[in-house]
């Protein structure tokens, strides 16, 4: 018999039953909308935190350095190296060293960091007050811990933008050595630069400079790189190669992976919750095709005097539960999805009067619906499996005469 | 004389159990039905008549015998196997309107030859003209429940009749039955026989229809009492007046 014909008579007996039919598919509508509903909270969440705490951009950027900065240098040479590589289309570098401000009569230890233009923007550093540098000039950006410390308050930091400071600087001798003079001694140096921008950061005082600044200075080799991959797909590749040279990586891709973990095991967990909401929708459909298979057992007795193979009993029972599975998980992926999506309308609309940022708290990602609605047609199918079963074994005689 | 057989049984036993007994139903039928004949059996309730029949196509699998229909044991086939030779070779009667209840009268008609694969649009063409061939076109449509008694069993006729099989049988299909619509209902049958050259095998309890038989046999406690051919049996209506109806009365009664 053609399964295109067995399909039609399962939906003309779903059809027939129309009350009945309504309420299996509507269990199986809560259950998978349930699932859909509370995972997307926990993709929600997920991609929410993943966001803010890195930036989308943070995802495609290995942070560089090395350890035995005597043996493997990160220098000139091994910045060419990692440009070459067929997947990354930026690096950056920086330098770091101890300094100390002075102004006036204050001074302050801090950082001093040497880096390009092009760096800050890869690591999403913004100025506040004044603007960045040019990578030839002179200026400086410096952060409100170290104005703090040296006694520039805040409605003097205008005022301050465009005076000269005093830089001492610690070389050290790692950062000067090069192949050709492995063994050189750390020197003290001073620089005068013009504050050009002012970073509000209260934790350490710190101070950029133009990379060019330091390596006027003798520096050959820097602190630390940024590489940055074309696609976040490629980090892992990347990260290795580089990684077999010799240098350690970080990249915040590793926070990533730890929240993506947690949030796996809650939205198993969730799901669960969702799950349970299946679990009884399934039975209440095990318990419809029952009750079928008995209403029913004359016309499978009659089906089977008139012909019908085994298989194609069994294929009618069959089509009903995935019928039944399939409309319920269709629309249970709609239901959930919609009230997600108007959970995400009522706390934007919330969000927005109150004054806050706009953020989305329901993601139903599409792989998941599918996945879900595959998973429905699983359930269809292991619970139609049993009257199914039942049906195909019926003896057409005994099945005629059942009252 | 008739031609070769269609349908042979040679030594046919049933036995049910009931409790730790075995009871025979049938109890040695030997027995030709042939082509193009109509052919009755006949005898009281719980005589074994609709057991035999179902052993003809294949419903009841005998305990011993075999039952060769168009030179094939049947009894040997596997389920599917009788499905398949019920579906292609046979067309039934039943007693009782049995139905499809979510398909239309049409649909119904058109089943044997869906179970078959046939193309909708043949099995439909198909199911028309046997819908046509007795009178119950214009209710096509209906559902089966909501037609008559009568009806129902022209239905029936015409879904034994869509796949155009060699051999028809039919299970007491008047016994729910007026004497009208039974009247119809034998009408068509008989011309299927001299009309379209069927072999019509009937199971009835109504000894007033034997004048309409080619060939008939009576059965008693499971065991062929005896045959009759077409002269045997005008020479029985001739001499039997009187006990046929002590006999008809005699079965309206069980």
């Amino acid at each position: 018999m053609k399964l295109s014909v067995l399909f039609q008579i399962a939906l003309k007996s779903i059809w027939g039953k129309k009350l009945r039919s309504i309420l299996t598919i509507g269990g199986v509508v809560v259950g998978i909308g349930a699932i859909v509903f509370l995972v997307s909270v926990g993709y929600g969440l997920q991609n929410l935190i993943v966001e803010k705490a890195t930036g989308l951009d943070a995802l495609r950027i290995i942070d560089v350095s090395t350890v035995k900065s005597q043996i493997i240098r990160l220098d000139e040479d091994s910045i060419g190296r990692f440009s070459s590589f067929e997947n990354v289309d930026n690096v950056q570098v920086v330098v770091n060293v101890p300094g100390r401000v002075k102004v006036g009569g204050s001074t302050t230890d801090t950082v001093v960091f040497g880096a390009p233009v092009e760096y800050l923007d890869l690591s999403g550093v913004k100025v506040d007050q004044g603007s960045v540098y040019e990578n030839d000039s002179s200026n400086a950006i410096i952060n409100s811990a170290a104005l703090n410390v040296i006694g520039i308050k805040p409605e003097q930091y205008q005022t301050f933008l465009g005076k000269e400071v005093n830089i001492e600087l610690v070389l050290l001798g790692e950062l000067i050595a090069t192949n050709d003079s492995p063994e050189e001694q750390t020197v003290n140096s001073e620089v005068t630069l013009t504050i050009g921008g002012i970073i509000n950061d209260d934790n350490t005082p710190y101070i950029f400079v133009p990379l060019k600044v330091l390596t006027d200075q003798g520096i050959h080799n820097y602190s630390q790189a940024k590489v940055r991959v074309k696609d976040n797909s490629q980090l892992a590749n990347v990260r290795d190669t580089i990684e077999s040279l010799g240098f350690s990586t970080k990249s915040a891709s590793d926070t990533v992976q730890q929240i993506d973990q947690i949030f796996s095991i809650f939205r198993i967990v969730v799901s669960g919750f969702g799950a349970i909401g299946l679990v009884v929708a399934s039975l209440g459909m095990f318990n419809t095709l029952t009750v079928s298979l008995l209403e029913r057992t004359r016309e499978i007795g009659l089906m089977k005097a008139l012909g019908a193979k085994r298989r194609d009993i069994f294929a009618l029972f069959l089509f009903e539960a995935l019928i039944i599975s399939g409309i319920g998980g269709i629309l249970g992926v709609i239901f959930g999805y919609a009230l997600g999506e108007t959970g995400n309308y009522v706390l934007n609309t919330l969000a927005v009067a109150t004054g806050n940022e706009p953020v989305d708290i329901f993601q139903t990602p599409v792989v998941f619906v599918i996945g879900l609605f595959l998973f429905s047609l699983l359930v269809g199918f292991l619970t139609g499996l049993y009257p199914s079963r039942r049906a195909r074994g019926l003896n057409p005689l005994d099945a005629l005469r059942f009252e | 004389m008739a031609s070769k057989h269609l349908v042979r049984l040679a030594h046919v036993s049933k036995d049910f159990t009931v409790g730790k007994n075995d009871v025979g139903v049938l109890k040695d039928v030997s027995l030709h039905i042939y082509p193009a004949e109509f052919t009755l059996l006949y005898g009281p309730s719980g005589s074994g008549k609709s057991t035999l029949l179902n052993t003809i196509i294949g419903l009841e699998p005998p305990t011993k015998g075999q039952v060769f229909v168009d030179g094939r044991d049947i009894a040997k086939l596997g389920e599917d196997a009788r499905s398949d030779y019920r579906n292609r070779t046979v067309g039934v009667v039943y007693q009782q309107p049995h139905w499809v209840k979510t398909l239309n009268v049409i649909e119904n008609v058109t089943l044997p030859l869906l179970i078959q694969g046939r193309s909708k649009n043949y099995s439909f063409a198909r199911a028309e003209y046997s819908l046509q061939q007795v009178g119950m076109l214009e209710f096509a449509k209906r559902m089966p429940p909501q037609l008559s008694g009568g009806q129902q069993q022209k239905v029936g006729v015409a879904r034994a009749l869509v796949t155009e099989p060699e051999l028809i049988v039919a299970d007491e299909p008047t016994g729910n039955l007026d004497s009208q619509s039974s009247d119809e209902i034998m009408s068509i049958l008989v011309e299927l026989v001299k009309g379209y050259k069927r072999s019509v095998v009937m199971v009835t309890h109504e000894l007033r229809f034997l004048k309409l038989a080619d060939r008939a046999f009576s059965i008693l406690d499971g065991e062929l009492e005896q045959e009759y051919d077409k002269a045997a049996l005008s020479k029985f209506l001739e001499n039997y007046k009187e006990p046929l109806d002590i006999l008809r009365k005699g079965n309206d009664e069980t």
